[in-house]
C-alpha cells in the first residue's frame, strides 16, 4: 500500500483536510474500488497486458491453463463474483437462495444478458455448461463434484442439488472456476474442434476480436454488455511474452499497461515499486500456503518436541524476504493468514514459535536428538522459490545441530516419493486454497490412511481435527465455521505436524495512468470498470 | 570434448606417420619442452594453486558457504565479505574457494573416466581390427554425433542431478576423441611398417610396442586428457547453470545460475565465479597445448 | 571415373548415416521409457482432482499401452512428422519446434557469419604478421574463446552493454509494440546474443585459418611464386586463401552440434525465443515430449550436417575419400 500521509504541523485544518484527502486517495488506490460515476472516467483506449505463452485454445471447457483463463475472465462470466472480503456478489445470477439443509441452491439469473453473437443468455446455458461444457476443466470438476442434479424450471431459474452440503460451493461459482459457456454454440458439436475455440463467444464485457497466433489476442468492447456504461475500454490486447524479464521491461517502457500477478517475476517487484509511473498492488488473491511436511515415520520427527524445536529454528521472515522477494506473509498458523475470519491469534506461531535458535537447540537436546542428525529435505525442483527456501532452511537447521541434505526432484518423482511411498523426511509443498480453506487446505491435515497424492503425507491423524474440519466443510454460516477453524488451530498449531512457512502474496503491476481494477479474491475478473485516467 | 579438432588431427597424423623413433626418456623430454614455454609453466603453477585452494578450502573460507543471513546482496569489500554476498546473504569468497573443489573434482574424474573408456575401446578396435573395429567405430561415431550438451541436460533432468550422475554423463560423451587416437596407435601394430621394423631392427615386437607405440599414444592421450579436464569443467558449469547441479555442493556453475536473476542488482555474483572458471579452463588449455608442443615437436614446426 | 567414385562415396556415406539415425531414435525412446515418475500427475498440478479425470488423460496420451507398441507408434509417428504433444502446453511438439526454429536459425547463422568473417580476418592478420603483437593478441583471444563459458560471456555482455551502458536490450528478440517486424528493426536485439555465441568459433576459425595459411605458405608452389616476384599480398589473395577456405567450412560443419548446444545456453541467457529457450523451459517443467522431440531434431540435424560436411570435404579435398 502507498503511504501518502504527510505531517502538517501547526496547520490543523489543513492537516485534517490533507489527511482526509490522502486517506481517500490511499483507499481508492489500494482497493481499486469500483468507479460508479461514468462521467468521471475517460472512456476508450486499448489496454495492453501480457500472457506467458500462446494459449492452446480459448475454450475454457478444455483447459485450466493460466494463459487461457486470463483471457476467458474477460470474455466469459460466472454466476457470481467474489468481492474484496471474500464474499460472493451477483454476476450472472442476480440472487440466490440456499435451502436449510444446505443441499439445494436456487439461482435467479439476470434477464438482460446476451451472448456476443446476440442470442439471449438463459438457464439452459448454465445447465449445459455444468453438465457437458466444463467436463474437461479440472477446477470446474472440483467445484461440481457433489452436484447430484440440475433443474431449470424456467429460463431464469437454475436449481442445483448437492449430495452433501458444501460450504464453499457458492464461492466456486465464479468465472475462474465455472465460466458459463453458450449452449447454442457448442451443443451437438465436437468440443475439441469447434471453431468457437479460436473465436470464443461469451457474455463478458469484452468480445473476441482477433488472434495473431504466437503474438497477441485482441478483445474489443462488447456494446451489448449488461452493466450500464461499461466496459470503459475500447479494447484489450494480450501480448505473448514468454520471458518474465521481458514482461517487466515492457511495463517499464510503457509497452504494456498491466502485468498480472501470475506473470510478474517476484525478483522484479522491488525495482518496480520504486518507479513512480507504476503502481504495484500486493494482495492475497486466492490464498495459498507454502509449507513443510514432516514425516512421522521418521522416529526423530514423530516426536512433537522435535517438530516444535524445528518450528522455532526456521526463520520464516527471512524466507519471505529472500526466497520470495518479500512477497509473502510469514506463517502465522495452521491455515495461514489468507482468510481473516478464521485466524486464531491466541495460538499463532508468533506466540508459540518465535525465532529462537538457542532455545530450539536446547529443546532438541532435551528430546534426545544428537547433534549431527541428518534429515532429507525434498522438494519439486521446478519451483524456483523452493531452491532458495530450502537453502535457508538448511542453514537454519544447521544452527541447531541438524544436517539437512537437499533433494530436489522432478515433479512426478517428488509426488511418488512423498505421497505414494512416504520416502522422505522433510518435504516442501505449496497448495492453493482454491478460494476456500475447505477446498484446498483440509487436505493438509485430515487423516490419510490410504496414501493419496496431494493429501497429508505426514502420517498425522487426529480424530478431533478430522471432526472439526468435516463440520467446517459443510456448515455455511461463516461465524460458525470460523469458530470451528479456531478450535482446530488450537490443536494443530500445538502439534505442528506440518510447518506453515508463509502465505503467498501476489503482486501485479499496472501503469499509474490506468485505474479501476477490482481487487477481489481473483483480480482476473472485473475489467469492466477499468479505464485510463483522464 | 573440445573444439581443438585441428590439434588432434595433427596429433593423429603424427602418430600415424612417425612410426618409429630412437628410444628416449619421454618425461625429461616433456618437461624440457614444456618449461621452454613460460606461459605453460605458469598455467601449471596456477592449476596447482587452485588445487591447493580447493584442498584447503575449509581453512581459507571466511564463513560457512551455506550460512547466510540478513546481509543479502552486499557489494564487494563490505566489512568481512571480501567479494560481497549473494541473495541469501552467503559470502561469495567462501563459496568461491569451496566451488573449486567440485569443479576440479568433476573435471579430473571425467577426464579419468573418459580416458579409461577411450583407451579400452580404442585398443580393442585398433588391435583386433575387422568387424570389432567397425562396430566400435560405429559406436564411437554415434557418441560423437549426439549433441553433447543437449543430451547431458536431458539425461540429468530426467534422472537426477547427483555428482556421480553428472560425472558419468559427461564422461560417456567425452571418450570418443581418446578412443580414436588410441585406435590409430594400435592400428599401426598391424601395419606393414611395424612388421618391417621388427624384422629389420631385430627388436622383439614387445619392445617396439612399449618403447615406441605406447609412449606415442600416451603422449596424445595425455594432451587430450588435459583438454578434457577443461571441457568437463565447462560442461559441469553449464549443467549447473541450468539448475541441474547438486544443491548440496557449492559449485561455480551453480553460483552463476543464481546470479542470472540478480544480474542488474549484484554484478559480483556473476563476475567472480565466471572469471574463476575461465581462468582454470584457460590454464588447462594452455597446459594441453604446451604438452602437445613438447611431446610432438614436429607439429610445432608446421605451425 | 571420378564421377563414379564421388557418387559411390556419397551413397556409402548416406547409407552409413541410417543406422546413426535409427540409433538416435531408439536412444530417444529409451529415455522416455526409463525416465522415472508418472508424467500424468505432473499435468494436473496442485488442483485436487478425481481419479477418472486422471485416467482420461492417461488414455489420451497413450501412456497405458505396452512398451513395444509405444516404440512402434513412436517410429511411425516420427516418420509422419508427429512428435507428440507437449504435456504442459497441449500443443503439438512439431508445431512448437517449427515456431521457434526460425529464431534459432537466425541466431546461429548470424553467429556463424560473424565467426567466419571476424575469425578469418584475425587468422589472416595473425598469419601475415606472424610473431608480431597482433599474432600474440589473436592467440590470446583464441585461448580465451575456448576457456570462457559461453553463457557467462552472455551474462557479462548483458552487464556491460545492457545494464551499465544501456546501449542494447538485455533480452528478447523484439519489442511487443513493433512485433517481429523484419530483420533490421530487430537487429539491436540480435547483436549481443550473436556476439556471445560466435566468440568460441571466432577463436576456432582464427586458429584454423592461421594454421592452414602458414602450412600453405611453406608449400613449394608458394616458394616458387615468391621466387617469381609475387608480393606476399598477391600470394595471399591468389593461392593461400583458396586453400584455407576448405578447412574452415569443414570445421564449421563438424562443429554444428556444438554451435546448437551453444545456442541453447545463449538463448536462455538472453531470453531469445528459439528452440534452445524452449529446451530450458521444458527442462523446468519436465515436459518429456518436448525434450525428446528437441533431442531428436537436434541429433538428426547434426547427423545431416556431418553428412553434408563429409561430402563437401571430400569434394574439396579428394585425398580424404580414400582413407577409411
Amino acid at each position: 500500500m502507498h503511504r501518502k500521509q504527510k505531517a502538517f504541523r501547526g496547520w490543523p485544518f489543513r492537516a485534517v483536510l490533507a489527511g482526509a484527502t490522502a486517506l481517500a486517495l490511499t483507499l481508492t488506490a489500494c482497493s481499486g474500488g469500483e468507479v460508479k460515476n461514468s462521467d468521471e472516467v475517460a472512456t476508450g483506449g486499448n489496454m495492453v497486458t501480457v500472457i506467458g505463452a500462446d494459449p492452446e485454445t480459448l475454450n475454457p471447457g478444455l483447459t485450466t491453463s493460466n494463459d487461457t483463463a486470463f483471457i476467458v475472465a474477460q470474455v466469459f462470466e460466472g454466476l457470481v463474483k467474489i468481492d474484496a472480503d471474500g464474499l460472493p456478489q451477483p454476476e450472472l445470477a442476480e440472487e440466490w437462495n440456499i435451502s436449510d439443509d444446505g443441499k439445494t441452491y436456487t439461482f435467479t439469473l439476470r434477464n438482460d444478458v446476451t451472448w456476443h453473437d446476440g442470442e439471449s443468455f438463459t438457464s439452459a446455458d448454465v445447465k449445459w455448461s455444468f453438465e457437458t461444457g466444463l467436463e474437461n476443466n479440472a477446477r470446474a470438476q472440483t467445484a461440481l463434484k457433489e452436484v447430484a442434479d440440475i433443474e431449470t424450471p424456467d429460463d431464469r431459474t437454475v436449481v442445483v442439488t448437492l449430495t452433501t452440503p458444501q460450504a464453499a460451493f457458492l464461492t466456486q461459482m465464479k468465472v475462474f472456476d465455472t465460466p458459463i459457456m453458450p449452449k447454442h454454440v457448442f451443443e451437438g458439436t465436437d468440443l475439441a474442434t469447434n471453431p468457437a475455440n479460436q473465436a470464443p463467444i461469451g457474455t463478458g464485457p469484452f468480445a473476441f476480436d482477433s488472434w495473431d497466433h504466437g503474438s497477441a489476442v485482441t478483445l474489443k468492447k462488447y456494446d451489448g454488455y449488461w452493466r450500464e456504461d461499461q466496459p470503459y475500454l475500447d479494447a484489450v490486447t494480450f501480448s505473448v511474452m514468454s520471458d518474465a524479464a521481458q514482461r517487466t521491461i515492457a511495463l517499464q517502457t510503457g509497452e504494456a499497461d498491466f502485468v498480472g500477478a501470475f506473470y510478474l517475476a517476484r525478483a522484479d517487484v522491488a525495482a518496480l515499486e520504486k518507479n513512480p509511473d507504476i503502481v504495484v498492488r500486493k494482495q492475497t488473491t486466492i490464498p495459498s500456503l507454502h509449507f513443510m511436511q514432516m514425516n512421522e515415520e521418521n522416529e526423530v520427527l514423530a516426536n512433537k518436541e522435535v517438530r516444535q524445536a524445528i518450528a522455532m529454528a526456521i526463520d520464516r521472515e527471512r524466507i519471505v524476504d529472500q526466497a520470495m522477494s518479500g512477497l509473502g506473509i510469514p506463517g502465522k498458523g495452521s491455515f495461514g493468514n489468507g482468510f481473516p475470519w478464521l485466524y486464531n491469534e491466541d495460538v499463532s506461531y508468533d506466540k508459540l514459535y518465535p525465532l529462537d535458535p538457542a532455545k530450539a537447540k536446547t529443546k532438541l537436546e532435551d528430546a534426545g536428538v544428537s547433534a549431527g542428525t541428518t534429515l532429507r529435505l525434498t522438494y519439486d525442483a521446478s519451483k524456483v522459490q523452493f531452491q532458495a527456501a530450502s537453502a535457508i532452511i538448511k542453514d537454519n537447521l544447521k544452527q541447531i545441530g541438524i544436517d539437512v541434505v537437499l533433494e530436489p526432484m522432478e515433479a512426478s518423482v517428488y509426488k511418488d516419493a512423498v505421497y505414494t511411498n512416504r520416502d522422505y523426511d522433510l518435504a516442501l509443498q505449496s497448495f492453493t486454497s482454491s478460494g476456500d480453506p475447505a477446498i484446498g487446505y483440509h487436505r493438509i491435515y485430515v487423516s490419510t490412511p490410504t496414501r493419496e497424492v496431494n493429501k497429508n503425507a505426514t502420517g498425522y491423524s487426529n480424530p478431533k481435527v478430522d471432526e472439526l474440519l468435516e463440520e467446517a466443510a459443510s456448515v455455511a454460516d461463516i461465524d460458525t465455521r470460523g469458530e470451528l477453524y479456531k478450535q482446530a488451530q488450537a490443536i494443530l498449531n500445538e502439534d505442528v505436524p506440518t510447518l506453515i512457512l508463509f502465505d503467498e502474496l501476489q503482486a501485479d503491476a499496472v501503469g499509474a495512468n490506468v485505474e479501476g481494477f477490482f481487487a477481489g479474491i481473483n483480480p482476473m475478473d472485473q475489467w469492466a470498470g477499468v479505464h485510463f485516467k483522464k | 570434448m573440445t573444439d581443438n579438432s585441428s590439434d588432434s588431427t595433427l596429433a593423429l597424423a603424427t602418430v600415424e606417420r612417425e612410426g618409429l623413433r630412437p628410444p628416449r626418456n619421454r618425461f625429461v623430454e616433456a618437461w624440457s619442452g614444456l618449461s621452454r614455454s613460460k606461459i605453460a609453466v605458469a598455467s601449471l603453477v596456477f592449476i596447482i594453486l587452485v588445487l591447493l585452494m580447493g584442498a584447503f578450502a575449509p581453512l581459507l573460507q571466511t564463513n560457512d558457504p551455506f550460512a547466510g543471513g540478513k546481509d543479502a546482496l552486499l557489494p564487494p569489500l563490505s566489512g568481512e565479505h571480501l567479494l560481497g554476498t549473494d541473495h541469501l546473504g552467503r559470502d561469495i569468497w567462501s563459496q568461491l574457494v569451496n566451488g573449486a573443489r567440485v569443479s576440479l573434482m568433476v573435471g579430473f574424474s571425467v577426464a579419468a573416466a573418459a580416458t579409461v573408456i577411450g583407451i579400452i575401446v580404442g585398443a580393442l578396435a585398433g588391435f583386433y581390427g575387422g568387424w570389432i573395429d567397425s562396430l566400435l567405430m560405429r559406436i564411437t561415431e554415434f557418441f560423437q554425433t549426439l549433441p553433447r550438451l543437449v543430451l547431458a541436460l536431458i539425461i540429468v533432468a530426467l534422472f537426477g542431478s547427483s555428482v556421480t550422475m553428472l560425472i558419468g554423463v559427461i564422461a560417456i560423451l567425452s571418450w570418443p576423441q581418446t578412443a580414436r587416437v588410441v585406435r590409430t596407435g594400435f592400428m599401426s601394430l598391424r601395419s606393414v611398417a611395424f612388421v618391417d621394423a621388427a624384422r629389420v631392427s631385430g627388436m622383439p615386437r614387445t619392445a617396439i610396442i612399449f618403447r615406441e607405440i605406447l609412449p606415442n599414444v600416451l603422449a596424445s592421450v595425455v594432451v587430450i586428457a588435459s583438454l578434457d579436464v577443461g571441457a568437463a569443467i565447462l560442461t559441469e558449469a553449464s549443467l549447473s547453470f541450468f539448475g541441474l547441479g547438486d544443491p548440496n555442493l557449492v559449485s561455480w556453475g551453480g553460483m552463476l545460475q543464481q546470479a542470472q536473476q540478480y544480474l542488474a542488482q549484484a554484478w559480483w555474483m556473476a563476475v567472480f565465479p565466471g572469471v574463476a572458471i575461465a581462468l582454470i579452463v584457460l590454464a588447462f588449455n594452455i597446459l594441453g597445448d604446451g604438452l602437445n608442443d613438447a611431446l610432438n615437436p614436429r607439429l610445432k614446426e608446421r605451425a | 571415373m571420378r564421377q563414379a567414385e564421388i557418387a559411390l562415396f556419397i551413397a556409402k556415406r548416406m547409407l552409413s548415416a541410417l543406422p546413426l539415425l535409427l540409433g538416435v531414435v531408439v536412444v530417444n525412446f529409451l529415455l522416455i521409457q526409463l525416465a522415472p515418475g508418472d508424467p500424468i500427475t505432473v499435468l494436473v498440478g496442485d488442483n485436487p482432482v478425481s481419479e477418472e479425470y486422471l485416467n482420461q488423460i492417461r488414455a489420451e496420451f497413450g501412456l497405458d499401452k505396452p512398451v513395444w507398441e509405444q516404440l512402434w507408434i513412436y517410429v511411425v509417428q516420427i516418420l509422419h512428422g508427429n512428435l507428440g504433444t507437449s504435456y504442459s502446453r497441449h500443443q503439438p511438439v512439431t508445431e512448437l519446434l517449427l515456431d521457434r526454429a526460425g529464431n534459432t536459425l537466425k541466431l546461429t547463422l548470424t553467429a556463424i557469419l560473424l565467426a567466419t568473417v571476424v575469425g578469418g580476418l584475425l587468422g589472416v592478420l595473425a598469419a601475415r604478421f606472424r610473431g608480431r603483437p597482433i599474432d600474440a593478441g589473436t592467440q590470446t583471444v583464441t585461448l580465451l574463446g575456448f576457456s570462457v563459458p559461453e553463457f557467462w560471456l552472455g551474462q557479462i555482455l548483458i552487464l556491460l552493454f545492457a545494464v551499465n551502458l544501456q546501449w542494447l536490450p538485455s533480452g528478447g528478440a523484439y519489442s511487443i509494440r513493433t512485433g517481429d517486424a523484419g530483420f533490421f528493426a530487430t537487429l539491436n536485439y540480435l547483436i549481443l546474443p550473436a556476439v556471445a555465441l560466435s566468440f568460441r568459433y571466432v577463436a576456432l576459425i582464427s586458429r584454423m585459418t592461421r594454421a592452414s595459411l602458414l602450412e600453405v605458405s611453406n608449400a613449394d608452389f608458394v616458394t616458387a611464386a615468391r621466387a617469381r616476384g609475387l608480393s606476399d599480398g598477391g600470394i595471399l589473395r591468389r593461392h593461400t586463401l583458396k586453400n584455407a577456405a576448405p578447412p574452415v567450412i569443414t570445421v564449421i560443419g563438424y562443429n554444428f552440434g556444438f554451435i546448437l548446444g551453444g545456442s541453447v545456453m545463449i538463448e536462455t541467457v538472453f531470453s531469445w525465443p528459439g528452440i534452445g529457450r524452449l529446451l530450458y523451459e521444458s527442462i523446468g517443467s519436465r515436459d518429456y515430449p518436448v525434450l525428446i522431440g528437441i533431442l531428436l531434431v537436434i541429433s538428426v540435424t547434426v547427423v545431416i550436417a556431418n553428412l553434408i560436411t563429409d561430402i563437401v570435404h571430400m569434394l574439396i579435398d579428394p585425398r580424404v575419400g580414400q582413407k577409411a
